[in-house]
């Protein structure tokens, strides 16, 4: 239910794959010496790496600027794509439910509204648990929902009451008809919290 | 860089490549470091860090044939295309579909309604339902986006009658449940001596 960066990590490594593939290529033919025997204006095979002075390349101070500025932006980004990876609830922040601001505002937060949703999908028979995000604005609510049934729960009967009656509550509190919605199903083998079917043993004497 | 637009996103998703993305971003992040601490390093006392003199030298003297430079290439060109195949192999998808089924057909909803069970839900779920069927002692199954699969462990000797009433008991139960398409459903039964 929570949101992940893939698209940004597919573009990412893509980037850097290319990169990093055409600089190895590159050099590759540089070290054969195929690139000076396709354009002989490239450095032969035997020449060096490095042609000039190291020392007089990085001794101006606008060269060691340079470098404390690609450090700056490397760090930056490689700090910014790790934090990317964190799963985001990417919730909305508040419905705004009013028409005309002049004569009132009416707002309301749109984790409530999920706590409402919540309660009632515990309420239903071979639920263990539920938890529900809104997104979008309050004209088109998006609603993404994640339940936990019991092994045993009638996934279908559980279902039928999210869609019979779950749903159709919300859509009137807001006065709209949900413009999304998404149900990602868990399962696990604690006891539901209602509708429990329990387990008994005994002995059958005839 | 994140999402915060308040946006759904398909709950039924292929791997987000997380792991290659966490170990490039922590190699960008400490080369920065890195270049921060040089230039800073010199910036104050006025001499490089001693410990960039060896990669100096090293490139001083290197020639383009150099055995380094050929595996340099080499290893940039191996991690370059490691790199576009973790972006471009898809993966497999985190979660099987399900329909919500009325009792003619699917049940309308007012939206698009995406209803989805995780592999690792359809497995318990399957493996839940097989531990029901008697002569099942034990049982654990995998799942994957098109297969279930089903280890048994049983006490009978005569192991084939209960892999065929393993698998139609799971399947039916897996139908019944919404899932569409149904997985194949597999299952190996061992016999306890």
């Amino acid at each position: 239910m929570r949101q992940h960066a893939g698209a940004l990590n597919r573009t990412c490594l893509v980037i850097l794959g290319i990169l990093a593939l055409a600089g190895g290529v590159l050099i590759l033919l540089m070290a054969s010496g195929t690139l000076q025997a396709m354009n002989p204006a490239t450095v032969a095979a035997e020449s060096p790496v490095v042609t000039g002075d190291l020392d007089a390349v990085f001794g101006p101070a606008s060269a060691k600027a340079m470098v404390l500025v690609a450090g700056v932006a490397m760090g930056a980004l490689g700090l910014l794509w790790i934090l990317a990876q964190i799963p985001r609830r990417n919730s909305a922040d508040r419905y705004r439910l009013h028409q005309d601001p002049a004569s009132g505002t009416t707002l309301c937060d749109a984790s409530v509204l999920g706590s409402a949703v919540e309660s009632q999908i515990n309420t239903l028979p071979g639920v263990v648990g539920a938890s529900a995000l809104l997104r979008g604005t309050a004209t088109e609510p998006e609603l993404a929902m994640k339940v936990t049934v019991n092994n045993r729960a009638d996934i279908q009967d559980v279902l039928h009451s999210i869609n019979t009656r779950v749903i159709p509550d919300l859509a009137t509190a807001l006065e709209t008809p949900l413009r999304r919605t998404g149900i990602q199903l868990e399962v696990s083998g604690r006891n539901a919290i209602s509708g429990t079917t329990v387990e008994t043993t005994g002995t059958v004497v005839y | 860089m994140s999402r915060r637009d308040g946006k759904a996103t398909p709950l039924r998703h292929r791997p987000s490549r997380a792991v290659p993305s966490l170990i490039l971003g922590t190699l960008l992040l400490a080369a920065g470091v890195a270049l921060v601490w040089a230039a800073l390093a010199v910036l104050v006392t006025g001499l490089w860090p001693a410990f960039l003199a060896g990669p100096r030298d090293w490139l001083t003297g290197l020639t383009w044939n150099d055995p380094g430079v050929w595996a340099i290439g080499a290893a940039a060109s191996v991690v370059g295309l490691v790199l576009l195949a973790a972006a471009l192999i898809p993966g497999r998808f985190n979660a099987l579909r399900l329909m919500a089924l009325g009792d003619e057909g699917p049940v309308e909803v007012a939206g698009p309604e995406e209803i989805v069970m995780t592999r690792r839900a359809v497995a318990r779920y399957a493996a839940a339902h097989c531990e029901n069927v008697d002569g099942v002692g034990s049982a654990s199954a995998t799942a994957s986006t098109r297969a279930v699969h089903l280890n048994v462990a049983t006490a009978l000797h005569e192991t084939g009658e209960l892999r065929n009433r393993v698998i139609a008991k799971v399947s039916t139960q897996l139908a019944s449940a919404g899932l569409n398409p149904v997985p194949k459903i597999t299952a190996s039964v061992r016999s306890k001596e």
